[in-house]
Formats: structure tokens, sequence, C-alpha cells
């Protein structure tokens, strides 16, 4: 009898672990296939189920929120490290700069570097955010999370129970004792089960409330002393620029505001010019010789019109600034050598030698480029108009030649190289050469078209100073093919009329 | 008394619905102890009571199903209402939501029930008249419309209880005797028990009487 009780008292419990395993296997296959759960049972964690939600979000806003501090972190010290670089840019370039755009460097440079100083002050109220949240991460919300979980597990367990009797509610007679037995059996487990949850759903409510009320706390702490740091910056940096804006207020633009000018208005004076004399269209036609005489290049007399117009269309360009320099009319030839003039003292300033070495690389440099230039265009184009060597010249030589006799037509179809805006305001303004740039007169019969010293095509210079540009232009005067300055100067000639 | 237990000819099985907190389990304990049971626990799924009445010289015994109010186990208590003659809907009346709810717990008895089924609205804690939310007037109206018997009755006091429960039981033994309640039908709520006091058949295995609540 004892022996049967015990067992039944065994089997029972067996059973009953097992059954309780059972229904308990049923909610959580339910709970994973995502099956629609009993609607009332679901709506009665309704302010569970929010805090959950809420939970959720707090966690997954946080991991964000690292993983965002990093890259900001990152991205701070590039840029302060690249505005650095382009301060120390600056403060370099400006140093070889005398001008007031040397001063506006050092300026910048200096705002630019203690920028870049200052930005890096944001890293230690970010650092100090990163711990508070990371901290806060590892510790709040794992704690909750930990909760949370527990929270999870019993509720499946209870919601296991309901299912359990929910089944033997379906055939349920109390009068049946066995039937009433097994029903209080499920009745406990859901009891025990429901007790637990409803302890556990209290806490998890709890916690996530001061989760959230100790992140608010934590985040404005942190966020404050980041903040202030932030806006002291800004306003510190914003400052020092906008007075260096200020103080250089009435600054003339750089480069490309003047080099424009220079190509605009001589395009805008040459379409009034082909305006003004549609009427008259051989008077426009007959404009070129007259014009020509305006300059000093003494190549009118040489120079047909249609080779003037070879030529033109030779260098593919439009108006060659000669050309548009000798304007119809004097007051606009006065502006323009106004406008050039400036132009030229900027080009003086950007060409003139600076201290050290420097200049000599730059002139070095300059003569890389231009020589290089120089040559092709000399070497491919016998017919060149522009007095100066035949094709046979070898480049150097044959490329200052045409530089050199004709300034006025030397134009490139870009008119933007300071050999040529030289070149051009030498013929048009009598402006004197920079020492540098000047070059004992060369022997005029080889270049009949010359009058004046001739500019030195700055480009094929030889490095160092004028003496060493003058033996260049001996030595360019002895390269020149055609020896006999006479048989240059007809050479010259014959280009001129190709 | 070994006889008394088995001395009854009816067995009507009766439910108690209604919200949570309105008394439920408070009706049925002093229903069948007489007494009142100031703290009570929430209900699980459902709990039993019962007690033998006198109607129409008959002995019958009801067998009442208290059931648990709270939203999570409205699934699992559906099951009870089946096979049930008679059911009390109970709301507070001082608590103005619990009527209003009414409606739905109608529902479910009338889908759920068959159609015999006698059905009684109690407001119950009627002794706190001071913080009465719903009007006796009103809840008459309401019961009238939908076919209800009516009483308000007190848990505490006793007031109405015994009353609430027979008034049920003669109005279903009525229908048995009209017909309208066919004893034979598979969910009637009503066992016929031939009465056989004698000999003390047993005509179910022994259940404890008066069962009470589960706490």
């Amino acid at each position: 009898m004892m022996e049967g009780l015990a067992s039944d008292m065994l089997d029972s419990s067996v059973v009953a672990r097992m059954q309780k395993k059972f229904w308990k296997t049923k909610q959580v296959l339910i709970k994973a296939t995502g099956k629609k759960e009993d609607e009332y049972v679901v709506a009665s964690d309704a302010d569970l189920d929010a805090k959950l939600e809420f939970f959720r979000s707090v966690q997954s806003t946080c991991t964000q929120l690292l993983k965002v501090i990093q890259r900001y972190q990152h991205r701070i010290s590039s840029l302060s490290q690249e505005e650095n670089e382009l301060g120390l840019f600056l403060r370099f370039q400006g140093e070889h700069d005398h001008t007031r755009a040397g001063n506006m460097m050092n300026a910048t440079s200096q705002a630019l570097c203690t920028s870049a100083k200052k930005r890096l002050a944001l890293g230690p109220p970010l650092q100090r955010l990163q711990q508070e949240v990371e901290t806060f991460r590892r510790r709040a919300i794992a704690d909750t999370l930990l909760t949370v979980e527990h929270m999870e597990r019993s509720r499946t367990e209870y919601r296991g129970a309901l299912l359990w009797m929910k089944d033997a509610s379906q055939e349920l007679d109390p009068d049946t004792y066995k039937q009433l037995e097994k029903f209080r059996k499920i009745q406990s487990q859901v009891r025990g089960t429901k007790g637990q949850f409803d302890k556990l759903k209290n806490d998890v409510c709890q916690k996530v409330d001061m989760l959230g009320a100790s992140r608010c706390n934590m985040l404005s702490h942190s966020l404050c002393t980041y903040q202030t740091t932030l806006l002291q910056f800004w306003e510190k940096t914003a400052h020092t620029m906008s007075s260096i804006h200020q103080d250089f207020q009435g600054h003339v633009s750089y480069q490309f505001t003047t080099l424009k000018a220079l190509r605009d208005p001589l395009e805008q004076l040459t379409e009034k010019e082909e305006k003004e004399e549609r009427e008259n269209k051989r008077k426009e036609k007959k404009r070129p010789p007259p014009d020509l005489d305006d300059d000093l290049v003494s190549l009118d007399a040489i120079l047909a019109p249609d080779s003037m117009s070879d030529y033109g269309d030779l260098l593919g360009g439009g108006p060659s600034l000669p050309m548009s320099s000798s304007l119809p009319g004097q007051r606009e030839e006065e502006e323009e050598d106004a406008r050039q003039r400036g132009d030229m003292d900027f080009l003086k300033d950007l060409l003139s030698p600076g201290p050290g070495g420097g200049a000599d690389e730059f002139s070095r440099e300059w003569q890389d480029a231009f020589g290089s230039f120089d040559s092709p265009s000399l070497s491919h184009a016998p017919n060149m108009s522009v007095g100066g060597a035949t094709a046979a010249t070898p480049g150097s030589a044959g490329g200052a030649a045409p530089f050199m006799s004709g300034p006025a037509q030397s134009p490139q179809s870009q008119g933007f190289l300071p050999s040529q805006l030289l070149d051009h305001s030498l013929g048009s303004t009598g402006w004197s050469t920079p020492p540098m740039f000047q070059a004992p007169p060369l022997q005029p019969p080889p270049l009949p078209g010359l009058e004046q010293t001739p500019p030195p095509a700055p480009s094929s210079a030889p490095s160092g100073g004028s003496k060493d540009m003058s033996a260049w232009f001996n030595l360019f005067a002895d390269l020149d093919p055609l020896s006999n300055p006479d048989a240059i100067g007809r050479s010259e000639d014959e280009l001129l009329k190709a | 008394m070994a006889t008394a237990p088995y001395n009854y000819s009816y067995i009507f099985k009766y439910i108690i619905i209604g919200d949570m907190g309105v008394g439920k389990s408070c009706l049925l304990h002093q229903f069948t102890e007489k007494k009142f049971m100031a703290d009570c626990p929430h209900t699980i799924g459902v709990e039993f009571g019962t007690r033998i009445m006198e109607v129409g010289g008959q002995k019958i015994k009801l067998q009442i199903w208290d059931t648990a109010g709270q939203e999570r186990f409205r699934a699992v208590t559906r099951s009870y209402y089946r096979g049930a003659a008679g059911a009390l809907m109970v709301y507070d009346i001082t608590r103005r939501s619990t009527y209003n709810h009414l409606s739905s717990w109608l529902t479910d008895a009338r889908n759920l029930t068959n159609p015999n089924t006698v059905i009684i609205l109690i407001g119950n804690k009627a002794d706190l008249e001071a913080q009465r939310d719903v009007t006796y007037d009103e809840a008459k109206q309401f019961a009238e419309e939908n076919g209800l018997l009516f009483l308000e009755a007190s848990a505490k006091t006793g007031e109405n209880v015994e009353d609430a429960f027979l008034e049920a039981a003669k109005k279903i033994y009525q229908n048995i005797q009209d017909g309208s309640l066919d004893l034979n039908a598979a969910e009637s709520g009503v066992q016929h028990k031939p009465s056989a006091p004698q000999g003390g058949r047993l005509t179910s295995e022994p259940t404890p009487q008066r069962e009470g609540c589960g706490c």
C-alpha cells in the first residue's frame, strides 16, 4: 500500500513534471512560431509590453550612440589634422609672399592652426560621454536585461500553464473527483507561475522606469560639458575668422577674377567692335593694320592683314591679344592699359623673386613649364607669321624668336600665360620688364620686328639673373638657324606672309 | 446527515461572471459559508461551491462555478459557460466601469449558454451606499430590456445573497415545469437525479460539499 502510494506519488510527480514540461514547451513553440496567442492573455500584458518596447529602444539607441561617438571622434581628429596642415601650408606660402595676400595667408594660417588645436578640445568631453554611456550600457542595461529575460522565462511558463488550464477546462466536471484533482493540480501550477510572473513583471516595470530616468540624468550630465566646449570653440573660431575677413575686406580678389577680367573685357570690346563696324565691314577688315600701327611693334610694316588673320587662325584663338588690345577707341585702350597695368603689377608680384631659393625654384619651374610649352608650338607651327626662326630652328631658340619679335602677335589661344601677358603689355604700354627678366637689348637685325628690348620669353630664360638671360639671348641669337641676320629677317618675312 | 449530501433531485449548474473585483468569490463564500471574506485573492481560473436548496418542494443541489474575472482568464473561463443552467452576472455598484462592461459579459453568456439559461443581474456592494455609482433604476431598466432578473445585494452583509441564488433556482425550476427546459438536452445545465435517498446510492463520485472558495 505504502509502496503503491509512494510509487503513485512518484509517478504523479514525474507525470506532473512531464505535463508541465509539455505545456510549457507548447507555449514556447507558439511563441517561436509567432502563432497568434490568446488575445486576452496578450492584452492583459499590454502595459508590460509597452515597457519592454521602451527598454529595447534604450538598448539599441545606446549602442548606436556609442558607435556614433566613435566615428565622430575619428572625424574630429582627422579634420583637425587637415586643418592644421592647411594652416601650415598657408603659413609657408605666406612667408614667401610679401603682398597683402601674404598677410592674409599668414593670418588665416594662424587662425586655422589655432582652430585645429581647439577642435581637439572636444575630445575629452566626448571621451567622457563615451565612457558614461558605455558604463551605462554595461551595468544598467545589462542588469535590466537580466530581469527582463527572467521575466520572459516566467511568462512562458505561466502562459504554458494557462494553456493547460484552458485545455482541461474544456471537459470539467467538479463532481468527478479525478477531474477535479487534475484541475486542482493545474490550478496550483497556474497560481504558482502567475505569482512569479506578476512579481517579475513588477520588477521589470520598475527597473525600466529607473533605467529611463538614469539615462536622462547621465546624458544631461555628460552632454553639458561637451556642449559648452563646442560652443566656445565655435564662438572663438568664428570670431577669429570673421575678423580676418573684416581686415581684408577691401582687398582685391585673387587670380581667377583677374584673369577673367583680362579675358572678358577684351572679348567684350571685340564684340563691341564688331557690332559697331558691322555697317562698315570693310573698315573692320582694315582695322587690324591701323590698329597695329598703334602698336609699338614694327611688324605692322611687314605684316599684311592676311597673314595676321592667318596667324590668328593658326593660333586657333579668337581675337589675339594684341589685336584686341589695339582698340579703335583711345579711351578703351587706356582703360585696358590701366587694367593691364594693374594686372601686370600683380604678375610682377607673382613673378618677383622671393627671398632665398624660392625665386630660383620658381623661375626654374617656370622655365621648365613654359620651355616645354613653347617648343612644341614652335616646332609645329612653321607657318607662324610672327617673326622668328623658321621651323628648323631648334626649340628654345625658335621659341624665343617669335615671342620676342612679335609680342603683338604672341598670344596663344590661351591668353593667360604670364609670358604672353608680359609680351602683350610690353607691346602696348611700354612697361619695363622687371629686372629679373630684363635682357640686354638683342640685336634687332635678326628680328626685324622688334623695336624695343625684346621681352625675354621668361619661360625659356635660363635659370639665374639677367646675366644668364643675356647669355641665353645671345645664345639664342647664335642659335638662330639663319645665322645671317638678313636671312632671318627675310625668313620672318616669309613666314609672316605665309 | 449521511444521506443529506445525496438528498437532492436535481443539480443545477450555476456560473458567476463579471469584472475582476466585483465580489463574485465573496458572494459565493457568503452563500456557502455564510461568512464574508475580506481578503480574497484573485481567482485562478475557476473555483467551485455547492449548496442544496429547496425549490418547489424539491431539493436542488447548486453546483456553482465562480469564474475568474481577470482578462487573461477570459479564454479559459469561456469554457465554463457550457452547460450552465443559471448565470449570475455581477457588477459593483460603486464602480461604473464594471456596469459598463456588462454588455460584453452578457454577449458571452448569451453566446455560450443555451437560450433557456436563466441570467440574473446582481449589483453587489449594496452596503456601500455612499459610494454608489450606478442607480438602481437604470440597472433595473437594463435588466428588463434584456430579460434578466435583477437584485442588488451585499456579500458583506448577506443582504439578498440567498435570494439571488434562490430566485434563479426558482426560475429554472419553473422552466422545467413548463417544459421549456429539456432535461434530456445535453447542455441544459440541469441534471436530474431521481431521488434515491435510501440506500444511499451514490449518484456521482463523492465531492466535498460546500467547497467554497479555494483560497
